[in-house]
């Protein structure tokens, strides 16, 4: 050993020291807004159906908040809806993650029982001003009983969009207000020789049927899911009636093509779209490129209305029945515990608080038609149309969908067994009692799932 | 350096195991601890409300593993259900796709004009992303509006406005759309294996008076199969695992005849967040696929020696 190995030792040893402190540092650095570093904002939004008009979007955005905050800086990116499961599910297991998170409001109950989101605050919801946004959509920021985790930043209730010159030519006056109806003016519209129907559905699509078989049967007075969340219910009464109802569209109405049975969302409004469908009840069709630039879409005088609230065969809602038009739909944007020091949360509550701004709303309606949740926004111009007026009314008198930790596992079970029914229909195949069994079994499924979702 | 002199002339039998140190490492990291990750979490009724702290999920014993081998209950239904349809798949594209890999690459074996066009051509399915091609196999197939069933429909085809991606002919579906994107994958190998064939036996052959499909059966066959059987080993693993083609052609309502296990086990683990009962189906799933690997393994093995 000679003695110049000491310090060449020793230096490695101090160099890589000095890496490694360095290294910690530049990680932990964002954290702390000392002095005048600015705090760094991690925030990770949902691409949307258009991500480059998405991003020069939010591009702007970032722009104006941060020369609103000059100590915080926004660091932006986004992610597709379809890994929304992956992507959270990541995060929530490596604790690492952006402070600033967009997410569906469906997954809400779920991140809530997760507890790996920060409970928003009075002081917190003061500084977002809240009480500027549309009462309806906030219902779901929240899980009774728990603080809310976060705030919504767009709208997308299910609405019923119907081709205005179809309806004239059948000499329909105005969009059906009852399931009665819905079902009269769809078999005036339906030829199928000429390959048009009365309306369109989605079986094939992961959460369609679950949607409207929660909004039909919450106009019935039936429940998919008992309120302690622990039961599923299809098969009750009033449920599988509903069921029945929706299943009648193809299998005895006729009003909707056998081809609907593979279809997706997509698929459907695109039927929509060519004029092969006089009617969707569907949530995401507010994109200004087809409301406001589409040829298709202008061609054919589209219009939009609440969906029917009187069950199909009654002249009224029953008693004990909901006069739900849809359910509370859109985009929420919550905060990760695990990665966000104090001065982080208090940036990412003037993010999402600048970001329900009026003004901010109003650019995002502009930018790809998303339904904005300030009720500030709606006083526009622009936005002050019956057709965009209508859309806040109808957010007006949208109702959560259960919020218990099991909601999520529930579409994928009955989704994919109620396509299972629809595809029997539509290869004739369906036979009578095949839906109780169904209904029983998905109850079952469900059941098992909800019992082994045990939390902390 | 003492430490150096003690580890590679002290003791010079030990210098191929500390070499093998990094690499033994960094498959510790990457390949052995998350498998027993997985098996940890296969005894466990691990959710999304114990994925912050996973070690604290309840302990649930071979209770998963129970659920899965009684075909009774809805996991065990699915499970051994997704299996056969899992399998039938994979064989498939192996029946399928091996013959039209076997005969392309004979055919490409031999110069003409305009090979090289050809060659490029035959990889294109290859080249192309599952996700791309299965969004267009899933659009070609849709009834009514896909292309398949209006060119079915214009020729009075009996199979015209037939539904593809439903019901028993989902799993055709499946499996034409896989064999149009995996069969190159066959090609390529026999290819290359055609070519390393010298072409001495070949004119031996001649000069012996064979020719034709005697040739290919006596002469060529023989010399390819070891390669025509690690490429089936390999598409078995491949496609036993496939997850993307059904995914896309189905979403997650696929019909039951075309619910392969990968997609199985993704509903499972990712939409009812049963990560417990997911990670046991694929520890099952990874035993399966032990056999063929291990004999990948052999038969890789013997050819280097």
């Amino acid at each position: 050993m000679t003695y110049l190995q000491y310090p060449k030792r020793t230096l490695c040893v101090s160099m890589m020291s000095a890496t490694l402190l360095a290294t910690i540092a530049g990680c932990g650095s964002p954290s702390t807004a000392t002095g005048h570093q600015p705090v760094v904002l991690h925030v990770l939004m949902e691409q949307g159906n258009v991500p480059p008009v998405t991003q020069k979007f939010l591009a702007t955005v970032k722009k104006e908040f941060e020369a609103r905050y000059p100590h915080i800086q926004v660091k932006l990116a986004t992610y597709p809806a379809t890994s929304t499961s992956t992507t959270l599910d990541t995060m929530i297991a490596s604790h690492h993650g952006p402070n600033v998170f967009e997410i569906g409001t469906t997954f809400i109950p779920t991140l809530t029982a997760s507890r790996a989101f920060v409970p928003w605050s009075r002081a917190m919801l003061q500084t977002a001003h809240t009480q500027e946004l549309v009462p309806a959509s906030t219902r779901m920021d929240y899980v009774p009983g728990h603080r809310p985790i976060g705030l919504p930043d767009s709208a997308e209730p299910f609405v019923l969009w119907y081709n205005k010159a179809m309806f004239r030519a059948a000499h329909i006056a105005h969009p059906p207000t009852t399931w009665g109806e819905f079902i009269a003016d769809a078999k005036k519209l339906t030829h199928p020789s000429r390959g048009v129907w009365g309306a369109a559905i989605a079986p094939a699509d992961p959460f369609y049927s679950m949607h409207i078989t929660w909004l039909l049967s919450r106009q019935m007075g039936g429940a998919v899911i008992n309120a302690r969340g622990t039961q599923a219910q299809f098969a009750s009464l009033k449920v599988a009636t509903t069921i029945r109802f929706y299943l009648d569209m193809l299998k005895t109405f006729h009003v909707v093509s056998p081809a609907d049975v593979q279809y997706t969302e997509q698929d459907m409004i695109s039927a929509f779209m060519q004029g092969k469908a006089a009617m969707v009840p569907v949530g995401g069709l507010y994109d200004l490129s087809q409301l406001n630039s589409n040829p298709e879409f202008l061609k054919h005088d589209v219009g939009a209305a609440p969906n029917p609230i009187v069950p199909y065969g009654l002249s009224h809602v029953p008693k004990g029945g909901v006069k739900a038009e849809s359910f509370i739909s859109g985009q929420e944007q919550v905060i990760f515990k695990y990665s966000s020091s104090s001065a982080q949360v208090a940036a990412a509550t003037k993010w999402i608080g600048y970001y329900d701004s009026p003004s901010v709303q109003y650019q995002m309606w502009k930018a790809y038609g998303a339904l904005p949740v300030n009720q500030q926004a709606y006083t526009k111009t622009a936005l002050s149309t019956p057709l965009w007026k209508s859309f806040e009314t109808i957010e007006t008198h949208s109702y959560p969908t259960p919020r218990v930790p099991g909601w999520l596992t529930m579409p994928t079970v009955y989704d994919k067994n109620l396509a299972t029914v629809f595809d029997d229909i539509a290869l004739h195949k369906y036979s009578p009692g095949q839906l109780t069994r169904t209904l029983r079994s998905v109850d079952s499924q469900i059941n098992t799932s909800i019992a082994g979702l045990k939390t902390p | 350096m003492q430490w150096r002199t003690t580890l590679f002339v002290q003791k010079p039998h030990r210098i191929p195991w500390w070499l093998f140190v990094p690499g033994g490492l960094i498959m510790t990291v990457f390949i052995v601890w998350p498998i027993l990750v997985s098996l940890y979490t296969s005894l466990t009724n691990l959710n999304v409300f114990f994925l912050a702290n996973w070690m604290t999920a309840p302990f649930a014993g071979f209770a998963n593993y129970a659920q899965i081998f009684n075909p009774v209950t809805p996991v065990g239904h699915s499970f051994w259900l997704s299996l056969g349809e899992a399998l039938t798949f994979t064989f498939s594209a192996i029946v399928l796709g091996l013959p039209l890999g076997v005969v392309a690459a004979l055919a490409m074996n031999r110069p003409f004009r305009g090979r090289a066009w050809f060659r490029i051509l035959f990889l294109i399915p290859y080249a192309i992303p599952i996700f791309v091609s299965g969004l267009v196999w899933r659009f070609m197939l849709l009834q009514r509006i896909g292309l398949v069933d209006r060119l079915l429909g214009l020729i009075y085809a009996p199979w015209a406005h037939v539904f593809w991606l439903i019901g028993p002919n989902a799993l055709i579906s499946l499996i034409a759309a896989n064999t149009w994107s995996s069969w190159p994958f066959f090609y390529l190998f026999t290819l290359s294996a055609l070519q390393s064939v010298p072409g001495e036996i070949y004119d031996a052959a001649d000069i012996d008076g064979s020719s034709g499909n005697k040739t290919f059966f006596a002469v060529t066959l023989p010399l390819i199969v070891r390669s025509l059987v690690i490429a089936g080993t390999l598409s078995f693993i491949y496609h036993f695992n496939n997850f993307t083609t059904p995914y896309v052609l189905f979403g997650t309502t696929p019909s039951p005849s075309a619910d392969t296990l990968p997609l199985n086990i993704y509903l499972f683990g990712f939409s009812q967040m049963q990560f417990g009962a997911a990670t046991a189906m694929s520890i099952l799933s990874m035993i399966i696929l032990a056999a063929p690997m291990a004999f990948y393994l052999r038969a890789v093995r013997v050819r280097e020696l």
